[in-house]
């Protein structure tokens, strides 16, 4: 009799389930109500990766722009997690948008190419004179060289960012416990060795370096320091050639270094395995004594984790002593962020001229002082109010960071791309509101030399050369990184002459060689 | 040589298909074919889903001979260099393609062969449990794993396995050992495939298994027990043999697909976390991604696909042939 | 079964509990382990100190997890693609396995060499999603049940508990005039029970698993799937983290505890996913079997 029962609910949940999800599509799909208007509403599709901070029921931001504009924002958002897939497979069966949002350049690019975008530098002047006006003659030259292609043409607008909210990454220390265990606070890579050690003998035997996000994040900080990257960059120390960083003298020393953190137990034995539990377990346990992060990082994150775990918190850093350096004679570099995000906007032909003129009337509204506050804030009164310092905050459920409605809050951030967060132009006058830290960091840092972070290096492939350096890429990348991580834990030794010319013939074997060369021709074609 | 599988070694040996056979023969083909309307008709919607969804889409094929142009299309675009083959020879002369092969070949061995085997036994095992309640509750709770995604998966053995706090390492510490940092080390990597793949289908597995001894008559463990026959002797004798023919045809579909690699997700997170562990763990799934990563190929992704098609079939035919020489089981 | 008592069979039993009860401990673990996470305190979560036990209960990750309409959306939808495609799937599996496993069928063995084909050769994804969308069926539940119905593995498998049924069962039916129609639906249908719930259990989970395929033809959020939505909160971090820049990262990290937070709404969602097929399928998979005995004991 129970087993009938049961057996029985079970059919029951199934049925009812199935009646409850027949009903929900219907039920979602009713048509946002058109407001009256004698002009007709224009209909534009835009596709954007789910990285948004709007409440998917939320339509307080498509009304006001078909109020505005008489522009119905139709958005279809890609799963980010498969946003590359969604995007190629659309373009390929003729289903894409009209506007494209938030897509990175090197794709736009590669798209580009089969005449999918619509050029845009011709009507920049005429047509999109704010958002002009946010970049100096000098940055906007920049930003046409590296974003248009071979003939000039830019099919993709960049966000222009606001240097209040970007800068280098720099080190924090907890700069009591070096001097309790009778060491400096390190202004150089051996010196944080010293001090790292002194701590490991005097206060704390279980000190550790954690990392997190695989091996290409563990030289975080450290690069800066022997000035050089795990990637291929323009290195300031070879006349800013194009140069493949792991195979160079300078990373040389850096990996002898970082074995040397490895076999004295510094360096977390799994570092490039390790979670991001794991990861900052160690941070409220009180075992790491200093951070690589954006300036600003010891109040918002470290010292509310020590405090939680009631340890006094003492994370500082010092304005004299933001980065470490390897080369006393050279100094260290720091990381320069583009005036521009990489992530981009772009209008495909699909859209008719008349559409296109609205979108792009549009577009330069959002970079007025008024577009910009609508796109970060909303409507005064409704999302957010002013308060007397004249910071505008959220209200009301907007104010809840962590409202599961919106997938982006799973992350807290609300300041995001698009609806409530910057479009195409971020506020400066915002951004030095929110993060007054960078202001004095970039300040301390500008007499620092350069290494470029989040600009984009511009190739002009041909299509066998893209073939053909896709193919080396794979087999130089799967090489160095076996090496690089050998050197690190020592079954291989840097110091060694034997196997550092052993891994120097791999690479050479690999094609390291005609790699760069490649990458070199290709990038001189775009240099105008 | 057909239909010496299934019938033949129906448990209870009737007369079996062979009078049928001669008879089918020396009937012309239309009326034999009017005589089985009824079966005609069940597979009437099956083969209209082929037909439809499998075999008008395969002008696809074609895409691994061109140089795909994603505006022109499948059709408009330009066929490929050198008579069409490019990117095959482009994929034969990849510096490790061997080694790849390999890795891949091995890989899939190695789960084909000892993959099921952690499940029957299992199956074996709560076959023999009496005790009803115990029975569903270890069986439930060992699905669980099946649901898991494989980036939780691996995340989970990365602790269990983990040099410094992990459980297997702290027992080798106990024991006086070294404490091993296992997905660091390539010797190590598959091992940890099979291990992951098995833990994640024990219980799984046992569906089919225990499914099968659900079919086994009855009357033959009676007969057995008659005959004197204990525990261990019904299992060896009449319940194993049942899960041969499933096995031996797993084992000849995954023979057809050895160069795809099965466990993808899991073997490409490893890889990620660890590119030490390159030279075992480089397959033609984890080489086909990294060159997807750099540049959307199309043409070449395809050609790699097609070749692996084209040996697999040819595995597979080599498989069903053996096997149905060896064991008597086959797919056809 | 008669109980016995010998020696072996003890050393048997021994071997038998001690499989199963390893077997349950090994795979209960993670579960524990997730499941005390999603409830525990986010400084308990942050420093590792969760492991079977959650450390400072709260609920507050459920609540949040189903207040949030996507979620409960993205599970009722997953339940109406399951149930759908998998009928279907399973009604023309077992429709074309009969035939198939018929040796005397004149299709035979044309038919297996097409389908054996069809498991290494396909067009790929572009041509399949042109005709799907040929066929109108983008962004709506027809692409998840029409287009890759059968598996050919399932199709085996279905033959080979087809074939198991004893032939003579079928012989003495047709010599008392049965027809073939009255033989399958009488005679086979009754008996072949454990392997259609076999079956029903696989492609159910197939579909219920499956992330691919509605992510290719779904274009709508309200439209998709529950592994489309978990793979995007699960994936998000590592996904997000490459475009954004440090004063993004400033923001993320306003919370101290959001790495905590995150994993528990994580696990939080994996569970809730889980529910139902932890619920559904051993009861579905009981009922089968009993079925099945009862049709041995008339057979």
């Amino acid at each position: 009799m129970r087993r009938t029962l049961r057996t029985a609910s079970a059919l029951a949940f199934l049925v009812l389930a199935l009646l409850a999800s027949a009903c929900a599509p219907s039920a979602t799909a009713t048509p946002t109500p058109a407001g009256p208007t004698d002009v007709p509403l224009t209909s534009v599709e835009v596709i954007r990766s789910t990285n948004m901070s709007q409440s998917y029921s939320d339509t307080l931001f498509t009304d006001f722009v078909k109020e505005k504009f008489k522009l119905d924002l139709r958005y279809t958002y890609y799963p980010s997690s498969t946003f590359q897939e969604k995007l190629s497979l659309s373009f390929s069966t003729n289903s894409y948008g009209d506007v494209l949002e938030l897509v990175d350049s090197a794709i736009i690019n590669r798209y580009s190419k089969d005449g999918f975008f619509q050029p845009l530098e011709g009507i920049i002047d005429s047509k999109l004179p704010n958002y002009r006006k946010a970049y100096s003659d000098e940055d906007w030259a920049f930003l046409l060289s590296s974003m248009s292609d071979a003939e000039g043409r830019l099919y993709a607008l960049p966000v222009r960012m606001a240097t209040g909210s970007t800068g280098s990454n720099i080190f924090f220390y907890r700069s009591a416990q070096f001097e309790k265990a009778g060491a400096k606070v390190p202004t150089t890579v051996e010196e944080l060795y010293d001090g790292l050690m002194a701590i490991k003998t005097k206060i704390n035997p279980n000190v550790t370096i954690p990392n997190q996000w695989g091996l290409a994040n563990v030289y975080s900080g450290f690069d800066c320091a022997f000035r050089t990257q795990n990637v291929v960059w323009k290195d300031p120390d070879a006349g800013g050639q194009l140069v493949y960083g792991p195979i160079t003298d300078k990373f040389r020393d850096l990996l002898i270094y970082m074995n040397k953190l490895y076999e004295s137990g510094l360096l977390a034995k799994e570092f490039s395995t390790m979670s991001d539990e794991q990861f900052w377990s160690e941070y409220s346990a009180g075992n790491t004594y200093f951070c690589w992060r954006y300036p600003g990082f010891h109040n918002k994150k470290l010292n509310g984790l020590l405090t939680a775990a009631k340890i006094e918190p003492d994370w500082e850093y010092d304005l004299d002593n933001l980065l470490l350096s390897a080369y006393p004679d050279k100094g260290p570099l720091q990381q320069r962020y583009g005036t521009f995000y990489t992530a981009t906007v772009a209008i495909t032909d699909k859209l008719e001229a008349d559409a296109t003129a609205l979108v792009l009337s549009y577009f330069d509204w959002s970079c007025t002082e008024e577009g910009q506050l609508f796109h970060e804030f909303g409507v005064e009164g409704e999302t957010y109010e002013v308060a007397g310092d004249g910071i505008p905050s959220f209200i009301g459920k907007y104010s809840d960071a962590t409202d599961t409605n919106k997938l982006g809050s799973y992350y807290g951030n609300l300041q995001d791309f698009g609806p409530f967060g910057y479009f195409l132009v971020e506020n400066e006058a915002h951004a030095n509101k929110f993060y007054p830290e960078y202001k004095e960091s970039n300040a301390a840092l500008k007499d620092f030399e350069y290494m470029d972070l989040f600009v984009p290096i511009p190739y002009r492939f041909s299509q066998a050369e893209e073939t053909r350096q896709a193919e080396l890429y794979v087999v130089v990348d799967s090489v160095s990184k076996e090496y690089q991580l050998s050197f690190i834990v020592g079954t291989k030794d840097p110091g060694s002459d034997a196997d550092w010319n052993e891994y120097i013939g791999k690479m050479e074997k690999a094609g390291i060689d005609e790699y760069m060369q490649l990458l070199r021709d290709a990038n001189a074609r775009t240099v105008k | 040589m057909d239909g010496t599988t299934a019938v033949a070694r129906a448990p209870a040996k009737g007369p079996a298909g062979k009078p049928a056979k001669e008879r089918a023969k020396r009937r012309p083909f239309f009326r034999t074919l009017w005589k089985q309307r009824f079966l005609v008709l069940l597979l009437i919607p099956g083969l209209a889903n082929f037909i439809v969804w499998h075999y008008i889409p395969m002008y696809g094929v074609t895409l691994a001979f061109k140089d795909y142009n994603i505006r022109q299309g499948i059709f408009g675009s330009p066929w490929a260099a050198d008579l069409g083959l490019h990117h095959l020879v482009s994929f034969l002369n990849y510096p490790y393609f061997w080694r790849m092969i390999a890795n891949t070949v091995w890989l899939n061995l190695l789960l084909a062969f000892f993959l099921p085997l952690p499940g029957i036994i299992f199956a074996l095992a709560l076959n023999e449990i009496r005790l009803v309640r115990f029975k569903r509750m270890v069986q439930t709770v060992s699905y669980f794993p099946y649901f898991l995604s494989s980036v939780a998966v691996v995340g989970i053995f990365a602790m269990i396995l983990s040099p410094s706090t992990g459980v297997v390492n702290s027992i080798i510490e106990l024991l006086g050992g070294e404490p091993i940092y296992f997905l660091m080390k390539a010797e190590f990597f598959r091992p940890l495939m099979l291990t992951m793949s098995a833990w994640q289908a024990v219980g799984w597995d046992t569906i089919i298994w225990l499914a099968r001894i659900a079919t086994i008559d009855t009357q033959l463990y009676e007969s057995a027990t008659v005959d004197g026959a204990g525990r261990l002797k019904k299992m060896w004798y009449i319940t194993l043999p049942a899960f041969k023919e499933w096995y031996v045809i797993g084992l000849i579909l995954s023979f057809g697909s050895l160069l795809a690699s099965s466990g993808f997700e899991k073997n490409l997170l490893l890889y990620q976390a660890n590119p030490g562990i390159v030279s075992q763990a480089e397959t033609i799934g984890i080489y086909l991604y990294r060159r997807g990563l750099v540049d959307t190929q199309f043409s070449y992704g395809a050609m790699v696909g097609f070749a692996n098609m084209l040996v697999c079939l040819v595995m597979l035919f080599i498989g069903n042939l053996v096997s149905r020489k060896l064991t008597d089981e086959a797919i056809w | 079964m008669i109980k016995d008592r010998s020696l072996s069979s003890l050393v048997i039993d021994i071997f038998v509990y001690g499989i199963a009860t390893s077997v349950f401990v090994v795979t209960l673990f993670p579960f524990l382990n997730l499941i005390s996470t999603s409830i525990s305190g986010n400084m308990a979560v942050l420093t590792g100190k969760v492991g079977f036990l959650p450390v400072d209960v709260t609920f507050e990750a459920y609540g949040r997890v189903l207040s949030n309409w996507l979620i409960p959306n993205a599970f009722f939808n997953s339940v109406f693609y399951t149930i759908t495609s998998s009928l279907y799937s399973v009604v023309i599996t077992l429709m074309m396995a009969y035939p198939m496993a018929k040796k005397d069928f004149i299709l035979r063995k044309p038919v297996w060499y097409m389908l054996v084909v069809t498991m290494y050769f396909s067009g790929g994804m572009i041509p399949t999603f042109l005709l799907v969308s040929e066929m109108g069926m983008i962004d709506s539940w027809a692409s998840q049940v029409f287009p890759l119905a059968i598996a050919v593995g399932n199709l085996i498998l279905m033959r080979i508990f087809i074939n198991n049924v004893p032939a003579e069962l079928e012989e003495s039916a047709k010599l008392d005039g049965a027809q073939e129609v009255s033989v399958f639906f009488r005679i086979i249908l009754p008996l072949i029970k454990p392997g259609i719930a076999t079956i029903t259990l696989y492609y159910a989970l197939w579909k219920w698993n499956d992330f691919f395929n509605p992510m290719i033809y779904f274009s709508t959020y309200q439209k998709f799937p529950l592994t489309v939505i978990l793979r995007e909160i699960v994936l998000q971090g590592s996904n997000v983290d490459k475009f954004m820049t440090a004063a993004q990262m400033a923001q993320k990290d306003t919370e101290v505890f959001m790495e905590a937070y995150v994993t528990r709404l994580k696990d939080t969602a994996l569970i809730v996913s889980m529910v139902p097929i932890l619920l559904v399928f051993p009861v579905l998979q009981r009922y089968f079997i009993k079925g099945l005995n009862e049709g041995a004991v008339k057979g």
